[in-house]
């Protein structure tokens, strides 16, 4: 795979040829390119499928060769899907627990990162420790106690499991990435605030939470991501249509539908990744640097 | 704001030592009460199930450590095990290759790195759910995306979600589509190694792949070694792709671990048996990761990094 | 929404289960628990409130909200509260149940309402029944079958809404064009099984357009099958019944599905696809991603054998539909189901869960799913001359009429006296899945019937026996 295994017939572009180095440049950016070209393609045309299977009617999506761009197109696919589910309780249910997290996980996860980082108090080594080690902790092998406990405080078909334990440190992740965000503010600040006398509540609320405002939105969009795409917890909570999540809706479609309908299966996965998508343009440098932090920063 | 200092010394302890403590268990309370209600909690009655035959409707039954004994007898268990190891076997490691190699072309200041870096990232913001049902369309063998390719090309079509020992290699691709996340870690450690290092080795007269042996993995080995852990631990949860695409078939053959848990504990309500079952995978995840650490971690170059 | 936030009760609630800790097995549901203090805690209110879950599409969800406002303007002060769950409605049913937290009212599918029953969670409704002047028992057209599914210990604990059941649904202009007289809905007339072969092998074409016993058939290119049979759900009893056998002896509490004549009937079904390749595998349906009712609209198949529902959608097919009685291995006939509608023992509003679950018995209510093919009815009424006139609608073209030509004979002959109520005792589901399990390598052709069911009934009457 790599540029210079594959030989041509022009011995002036050949790796091994040191009188031409700029051809040789020229050669290897081309087939760097060429390649990823051809990995971004293998990456995009997924998309393009879902979005063209969408605009068919449910006998032309079996047609060979497929159409790329359906004649004529099928917008109303859009308009079954809601008739078929009701999609805009979904959106609506979904956003009310995106919503409600934002809230839970931006104050708790601030809040805690606020004493894990700026301030000296005994054990705190150690639970920041824990608090990595929940991080890496395989969330799934509590479902089912969790589930028990649960379902014991009378909380099936709410939306309850999804929102409190959020009230409740807001993830061991976001501790750790607001943490490590907090810890390269400068400190002059809240020093010269706690000469002023103020407390260590205003010092989070009015001097750090202000700064922090890139970190915060990263754990903002990475809330909205995860709360959007939950599925195993919509699935194991929620038992009324009407209390559906968008993710939930998605997955039971097919069943819903009786028939294979891959136009509107199509349309409604479309439906639910273009909000995530459109978030990514916009606040892609969030994602991005979420990513790396946690990779890189350990 | 300034605070009233007789209000103050009232209320808080005198000591500036105890004071602090207070302040920093305050701020950390949310973490601290979470950490014992989602996961002390939790823990302990996940092993007082683990001894009990229940369904959650009819009366618990101590059975001590039938749970487990009926788990090594049961063809399923065997099998979500064998399926969750290959799978985690061959995507984990095919991801970071490919990510790797992705980077490392990435790397090289061609032209619209940012454009690049968008689209390889972009699956994976897609829904797990939304990134399933697609792939299953895709994959369908009469009428599938993937397939009309090769028919394009004039290849046999594959039956790549019904032949059982095709479908969770198909599986294993799919998770190939997800490789932007650990690309994008890559290169930033990456733009992360100091060009001194080349400039030292271009000086020595090495080549590309002296300076990539020598110089890049080493430099990077922290970072790999990172994804590898967290991608190790990762694909031990896999569950909607199995739920979703395939339903855990043909012939159980992507019947993934996360998958068998849930049908034990919320399609049979064998809340027991369930619970053994994620007793044995959470030992499995911390075997590998220690293990992992004490045969790979020994090899990670650290540099001026702390570790 | 309002409700959703987390309530001071809530969190009462959780500090209450963080001082019980592990001690959670003590709060079981139907001893009491969280639920019962819910009631209490809460101020005395003047309207009662009846919860209802149940499936369906958003046809039968819509009927079932236009009939809880009849019923909340006949029962001022009685709100219904409907808890649709289209899909996975075991799990979520169950999940309620488990939680402490049961529906009052509910849609109980047949193969678990005994154990239910027998787990003393339903209600037992026979007292209000014998007082209730409008509800006799001979209102019901079918005996002994309704008193078979609705009587547990033989008192009713929840009323049947309807019956369902199966037949051949087929594609008239593939057998016009093949020159072939298409399945009759006269029980009299059904095919024999050998019949059936004989034609699904003319309907069956490979790409080459062979046949299955012309020279150079390619049974791995089929393009075209004569027949395909459901597998699932009460399919497996209904063959067992063509060959003359039932699936469950009362008397012994045990499955028939290891008896001589019952391996015969299953293995006839395995046959269609592996032995005689005129019916498509199940991982044909896989690659085509298509349903039974696409294939046939397609014409990819010529026959599908599929339950009374699959009418609801498959009428809009375009393409001339028919219908027809099962083919006789021994005789013709299908095993007729359908749930049960049933209050839980849990609730607190017995008289008024009563109320609902009758009205849900409703002819007017039943005539509705009558009419765009979903069921088949349960009430005499709706059997009589005028009653079938009353709903049956002759489907004249695919947006006209919902019933093809001779659904009334189907109805009135077949329906009535070659039917068999699907026997599902204690313990049935959770037994039924050792039998299923064992017939997927059946119907795969790993195993035959006779290996496959040989080395399940035992285990399967085992869990018959301990439920």
């Amino acid at each position: 795979m790599t540029p210079s295994s594959k030989p041509t017939s022009n011995p002036s572009v050949w790796p091994g040829d040191p009188h031409n180095h700029a051809a040789l440049r020229r050669w290897r950016r081309f087939v760097i390119w060429l390649l990823l070209i051809l990995g971004a393609s293998t990456m995009i045309l997924p998309f393009l499928w879902m979005v063209s299977s969408s605009l068919k009617d449910q006998l032309s999506v079996f047609m060979y060769p497929p159409q790329w761009l359906p004649d004529p197109p099928h917008f109303e696919n859009y308009i079954d899907v809601f008739v078929v589910k009701p999609f805009h309780l979904y959106v609506r249910n979904t956003l009310y627990i995106v919503l409600m997290n934002e809230i839970a996980i931006l104050w708790a996860a601030s809040f805690c990162a606020y004493g894990f980082s700026r301030l000296e108090f005994w054990g705190r080594r150690f639970w920041f420790s824990v608090v990595i080690g929940t991080m890496m902790l395989p969330s799934v092998i509590l479902i089912v106690p969790t589930f028990v406990l649960f379902s014991r405080l009378g909380w099936i078909d709410t939306y309850l499991p999804f929102i409190v334990p959020a009230f409740f440190g807001g993830g061991a992740f976001n501790i750790f990435l607001l943490t490590q965000f907090f810890r390269t503010l400068p400190q002059e600040l809240a020093d010269a605030a706690r000469i002023d006398g103020c407390g260590e509540l205003s010092i989070y609320a009015r001097i750090i939470l202000p700064l922090a405002k890139p970190a915060l939105a990263t754990v903002a969009v990475f809330t909205f991501l995860n709360a959007w795409n939950d599925f195993i917890g919509p699935l194991l909570y929620l038992s009324t249509n009407e209390k559906y999540t968008v993710a939930m809706g998605l997955a039971l479609f097919r069943g819903a539908l009786l028939q294979t309908r891959w136009d509107l299966l199509m349309a409604a996965a479309v439906i639910m990744t273009v909000p995530v998508l459109i978030l990514f343009f916009f606040a892609q440098r969030y994602f991005i640097e979420g990513v790396v932090m946690t990779g890189l920063k350990e | 704001m300034p605070i009233n200092p007789g209000w103050r010394t009232r209320l808080l302890p005198h000591t500036n030592r105890a004071r602090r403590n207070l302040m920093g268990y305050l701020f950390i309370a949310p973490f601290l009460l979470g950490f014992l209600l989602w996961f002390l909690l939790p823990t302990a009655t996940a092993i007082w199930m683990a001894f009990q035959d229940w369904n959650m409707m009819t009366p618990p039954r101590f059975i001590f450590l039938e749970n487990f004994a009926s788990l090594l007898r049961d063809e399923l268990f065997w099998q979500s095990l064998k399926v969750t190891f290959v799978y985690t076997l061959f995507s984990v490691p095919l991801t970071m290759l490919l990510a790797f190699a992705v980077a490392l072309l990435m790397n090289t200041k061609v032209r619209g790195i940012h454009f690049f870096r968008t689209l390889y990232y972009l699956p994976v913001v897609v829904p797990a759910v939304a990134g399933s049902i697609l792939w299953a369309w895709i994959l369908n063998t009469e009428f599938g995306f993937l397939n009309i390719l090769l028919r394009a090309v004039g290849l046999p079509k594959v039956r790549w979600l019904v032949d059982p020992n095709l479908a969770l290699f198909s599986l294993i691709l799919v998770s190939l589509w997800g490789l932007g996340s650990t690309m994008v870690i890559y290169l930033a450690g990456l733009q992360g190694v100091p060009d001194v290092y080349y400039e030292a080795a271009d000086i020595d007269g090495a080549g590309r792949w002296h300076k990539l042996r020598h110089i890049t993995i080493p430099l990077m080995s922290p970072v790999i070694f990172f994804t590898l852990v967290m991608g190790i631990i990762g694909s031990f949860q896999v569950f909607t792709a199995g739920y979703l695409i395939t339903g855990g078939g043909p012939d159980n053959a992507t019947l993934f671990y996360v998958l068998h848990i849930y049908r034990t504990g919320f399609k049979n309500f064998h809340m027991g048996e369930a619970a053994a079952l994620s007793w044995v995978l959470f030992v499995i995840i911390v075997a590998l990761v220690a293990i992992i650490f004490k045969y790979i971690g020994g090899s990670v170059h650290y540099g001026g990094r702390e570790s | 929404m309002g409700g959703k936030m987390l309530s001071r009760r809530e969190m009462l609630r959780l500090t209450a289960v963080v001082a019980a800790g592990a001690s959670l097995a003590g709060c079981l549901p139907s001893s009491g628990g969280p639920s019962a203090g819910e009631g209490a805690g809460q101020p005395a209110a003047a309207e009662i409130t009846i919860s209802f879950m149940g499936w369906g599409g958003p046809e039968e969800s819509q009927a079932v909200l236009d009939l809880i406002a009849l019923f909340e303007g006949e029962n001022p002060g009685v709100k219904v509260t409907w808890l649709h769950t289209p899909e996975d409605y075991m799990s979520k049913l169950t999940s309620m149940v488990a939680a402490g937290t049961p529906p009052d009212t509910l849609f109980t599918p047949q193969d678990y309402y005994k154990t239910f029953c027998k787990q003393g969670l339903m209600l037992d409704i026979q007292e209000y029944l014998d007082a209730d002047s409008e509800l006799e028992i001979d209102r019901y057209f079918l005996q002994p079958q309704e008193d078979s599914r609705s009587a547990y210990e033989g008192r009713w604990h929840g009323i049947g809404c309807c019956w369902v059941g199966g037949h051949i649904f087929y594609n008239n202009e593939m057998f016009q064009e093949a020159g072939i007289e298409p399945p009759s809905t006269d029980p009299e007339k059904a095919w024999t099984w050998e019949h059936l072969i004989e034609v699904a092998k003319q309907l069956t074409l490979d790409s080459q357009g062979r046949h299955p016993d012309d020279a150079g058939f390619d049974p791995q290119d089929i393009v075209q099958w004569g027949i395909d049979h459901q597998t699932g759900g009460y399919f497996p009893e209904t063959f067992l019944l063509q060959n003359g056998v039932q699936s469950y002896d009362e008397s012994t509490n045990r499955f028939n599905f290891a008896e001589p004549a019952a391996v015969e009937g299953l293995q006839n079904v395995a046959d269609l696809m592996h032995k005689h390749h005129v019916a498509p595998l199940g991982s044909n349906l896989k690659d085509l991603g298509m349903s039974n009712t696409q294939m046939l609209e397609n014409r990819k198949l010529a026959m599908a054998v599929d339950g009374t529902y699959a009418l609801a959608w498959t009428h809009k097919i375009n393409a001339d539909l028919g219908v027809a009685c099962l083919p006789k291995m021994k005789q013709t006939g299908t095993v007729v189901v359908a749930d049960v509608r049933a209050a839980m023992k849990a609730t607190q509003h017995p008289d008024e869960a009563y109320k609902w679950v009758r009205m849900t018995a409703n002819p007017i209510y039943q005539s509705t799913f009558l009419k765009i093919g979903l069921w088949w009815p349960n009430q005499t009424a709706l059997m009589t001359p005028e009653g079938l006139e009353s709903w049956i609608s002759e489907r004249k073209s695919p947006t006209e009429g919902v019933h093809p030509a001779g659904y009334y004979d189907l109805v009135d002959k077949y329906v009535r006296n070659y039917t068999q109520a699907w026997l599902c005792p204690p313990g049935f589901a959770e037994a039924k899945q050792v039998i299923f399990s064992a017939l997927e390598s059946v119907w795969n052709g790993t195993k035959t019937a006779e290996e496959a069911m040989a080395g399940s009934i035992d285990n399967a009457n085992e869990i018959l026996a301990s439920s």
